[in-house]
């Protein structure tokens, strides 16, 4: 698994954010300071390795989930989207960047159904993460924020996010 | 032509919609599937010229899809459009009779590029 830990994991996010969201997303040197009360989006997706299980979860803020559905889906401004639209497009979001991050593994084999639940305060998402992360980094895009951490997994999702 | 999208996300349906649109397919009649067994239903009742599917999806995968359309002799047009585009991947999705793989993230361009020689 060590080998994992020298791969460039940040280009993924900042072409999915570029091609994807029309965002230029600038990998942060240290994390900003959010609202730990705020409601929040994470999204996991598992890559199974040939000798174990990864998985790149993705976090923001709802508000920051909102901004990115719009640009996904090209909603207007004063256009209010469904909550299941917001989670459906954060998901693809998700993703599309595990799936260019697992393109980067020479021995993934596979690539789970992405996953996406709501919590009701960013503080929470700190505390529960699902394995031993090796890469965490920060993106922001005007005053939107996301998350991008790369865990190696402890046998939890792998339950979850069975591959298909 | 008939255009089928087959994607498990409706954000990935609408994108990819709107991308053909971009791409200047936008005069096509385009319909939709929420996975690949949705897919084949509708394959089997509409008919469609050319199947634009995504790879990892519940029920029904993609490759799974297309493997079950070829062993019936069903020679549809089929195109994959997903987030993992490994050399591995595309080996067998040509081995299983795919005309193309677009990646996602995509571009209009990359959709002409890849599906212009199998529009006429």
């Amino acid at each position: 698994m060590g080998k994992q830990m020298d791969l460039d994991f940040r280009s993924p996010a900042e072409e999915a954010c570029s091609v994807l969201l029309g965002w230029d997303a600038r990998e942060l040197e240290r994390a900003p300071r959010l609202d730990g009360d705020s409601p929040s989006l994470r999204g996991e997706v598992g890559i199974a390795l040939s000798g174990g299980e990864m998985c790149v979860a993705i976090d923001c803020l709802h508000r920051d989930a909102v901004a990115i559905a719009s640009a996904l889906l090209g909603a207007g401004d004063d256009e209010t989207l469904p909550q299941e639209d917001v989670r459906d497009a954060f998901g693809e979001l998700v993703n599309i960047i595990g799936g260019n991050i697992k393109g980067l593994m020479k021995e993934a084999v596979q690539l789970s159904i992405p996953s996406v639940h709501e919590v009701r305060s960013w503080r929470q998402l700190d505390v529960d993460l699902p394995g031993e992360p090796i890469s965490q980094m920060w993106f922001a895009h005007e005053d939107h924020h996301l998350r991008v951490t790369v865990l190696v997994m402890t046998g939890q999702l792998s339950k979850k996010g069975e591959p298909t | 032509m008939k255009i089928l999208i087959v994607d498990d996300s409706r954000a990935m349906r609408m994108i990819v919609r709107r991308t053909l649109r971009q791409a200047g397919y936008g005069q096509h009649d385009i319909e939709e599937a929420a996975n690949g067994r949705e897919g084949y239903d509708q394959i089997q009742a509409q008919h469609p010229d050319l199947v634009l599917c995504d790879w990892n999806m519940p029920e029904m995968t993609g490759i799974e899809l297309l493997q079950k359309l070829k062993s019936e002799g069903n020679g549809v047009k089929f195109g994959f459009v997903t987030s993992e585009s490994t050399d591995e991947m595309r080996a067998k999705a040509d081995e299983a009779g795919a005309l193309f793989l677009i990646a996602k993230p995509f571009t209009p361009d990359s959709f002409k590029g890849a599906l212009a020689p199998h529009m006429s």
